[in-house]
């Protein structure tokens, strides 16, 4: 099982975006950035389901929603960023 | 006891205000501030209140900054809009949380339309007052001593045409009149959370259509390892832990206010005021401050009986109005109170006939 996940640097932005997913249907979960994701230091992702991610992009970009990365968390542990 | 001071701060407030503040601080940690539980549920409580207030005022919840007051909102709009020198055109009717910054700053402010109740004469002086030169129209919407409705979408629509900003001072006409930041296309909209919109007081917002300067600078919980403030919004404005608990409240009262509807509550409070100035007519000698489409505030006088006299002799029958002159004294000089002051009653949703009924009785005694 693999997922997205997409940064942000503003909590209210990420809330937002998680706004724009639940109108949607696609399931998605708020949560507190890695240090190693926030580059800038204390950011927010949105995670969703690998097999969601596409759609969960285009949603986001529809609502101009200020993401600035997605990033893919494989079953192995690995993380990559993702381009979708 | 009769509560005639909403102008002030409403006292009367629907009753899940209270009680949705006081579980926020028994629950609710600091937003934006950690991953933990009480810090997410802190953030869903803000962000809430953002909705909300996005909901009511036509805009986008990024656009909703919570602030500590109006007069928090009004520096940050004035300061970043102008700067010392500048030409600033104000209302004869701003309160001193518009020209005491623009004093503070050395702003050349031109103050234009004076006439109470004459929104035909006010549109005509600012027509004449706003030029290129104009960096920033700061306009009341309501004055807080008179009820005077000003004609706010005309403003607008001149401040739009000529490219001058506009900054709305809605303390008195949020949650009574429609607000739209984006019909309106003003700069920045100020209001209180505590007046009309039934928050706790330490509540207000400022919604934003251009980028602020900041006035505070601290903690945003946000891109941290820069050394400025973030340049996006609302994150900008709010350095520093937030009033969390009074932002949860204010939800509630905005809901209320969404729910029951500004046209209703506005035609209540004009009816109020009716009745109001129709019996104290009756009183001889009185002065009553009063004009077409007035609003829930009330000015009068008692023949010369001085405004603060008046004041106490209510209140000590637990009658409270404000009297003096409201911190607008610029208001006072334009209706040709500023020697006297005046005694100011101001209504809310709670209000009713019969208090008013009972206020004349008990002034006349």
């Amino acid at each position: 099982m693999y997922y997205y996940a997409f940064t942000f640097r503003s909590l209210t932005h990420a809330q937002s975006g998680r706004n724009a997913l639940d109108r949607s249907g696609v399931a998605n979960w708020l949560v507190r950035a890695p240090k190693s994701l926030s580059d800038q230091g204390c950011g927010y992702l949105l995670e969703v389901r690998g097999q969601d991610g596409p759609y969960a992009a285009s949603i986001l970009r529809a609502w101009s929603a200020p993401f600035a990365h997605i990033y893919s968390f494989y079953p192995d542990g690995r993380i990559g960023e993702a381009a979708l | 006891m009769i509560y005639f001071d909403s102008g002030a701060t409403t006292l009367q407030k629907p009753p899940a205000v209270a009680k949705t503040a006081a579980y926020a601080m028994r629950r609710f940690a600091s937003p934006g501030r950690g991953g933990h539980r009480p810090a997410m549920l802190a953030a869903e409580g803000v962000y809430a209140c953002r909705l909300e207030a996005a909901a009511l005022f036509d805009a986008e919840p990024e656009q909703v900054v919570f602030t500590m007051n109006a007069t928090h909102g009004l520096n940050v709009a004035i300061k970043t809009l102008l700067k010392a020198g500048d030409e600033a055109v104000i209302s004869g009717f701003e309160h001193n949380s518009v020209t005491r910054p623009l004093y503070h700053l050395g702003a050349q402010v031109t103050v234009a339309g004076r006439k109470l109740f004459d929104p035909a004469d006010t549109l005509a002086q600012f027509d004449r007052a706003v030029t290129r030169r104009t960096k920033a129209v700061i306009l009341t919407h309501v004055s807080n001593v008179f009820g005077y409705v000003l004609p706010v979408e005309q403003i607008a629509a001149l401040c739009r045409e000529r490219g001058v900003p506009l900054v709305l001072d809605a303390s008195q006409s949020a949650g009574a009149l429609p607000v739209s930041l984006k019909k309106l296309g003003a700069a920045f909209i100020a209001m209180p959370g505590h007046k009309g919109l039934f928050g706790p007081q330490g509540t207000g917002i400022l919604l934003c259509a251009r980028q602020p300067e900041t006035l505070l600078e601290g903690g945003s919980g946000s891109v941290s390892k820069n050394p400025d403030m973030p340049d996006f919004l609302p994150d900008r404005l709010e350095a520093g832990t937030a009033n969390t608990a009074g932002i949860c409240g204010l939800a509630e009262g905005i809901r209320f206010v969404r729910k029951r509807g500004t046209e209703r509550i506005f035609a209540r409070e004009q009816s109020l005021t009716r009745q109001l100035v129709r019996e104290l007519s009756d009183i001889p000698n009185v002065r009553v401050f009063t004009g077409p489409g007035q609003a829930g505030v009330v000015s009068f006088l008692l023949g010369d009986e001085d405004c603060e006299q008046t004041a106490a002799r209510l209140a000590e029958k637990d009658v409270c109005v404000r009297a003096g002159l409201h911190c607008a004294p610029l208001a006072h000089e334009s209706a040709g109170t500023l020697e006297t002051g005046t005694v100011r009653a101001s209504f809310s949703a709670f209000s009713t006939e019969r208090e008013v009924r009972r206020f004349v009785r008990l002034l006349k005694k």
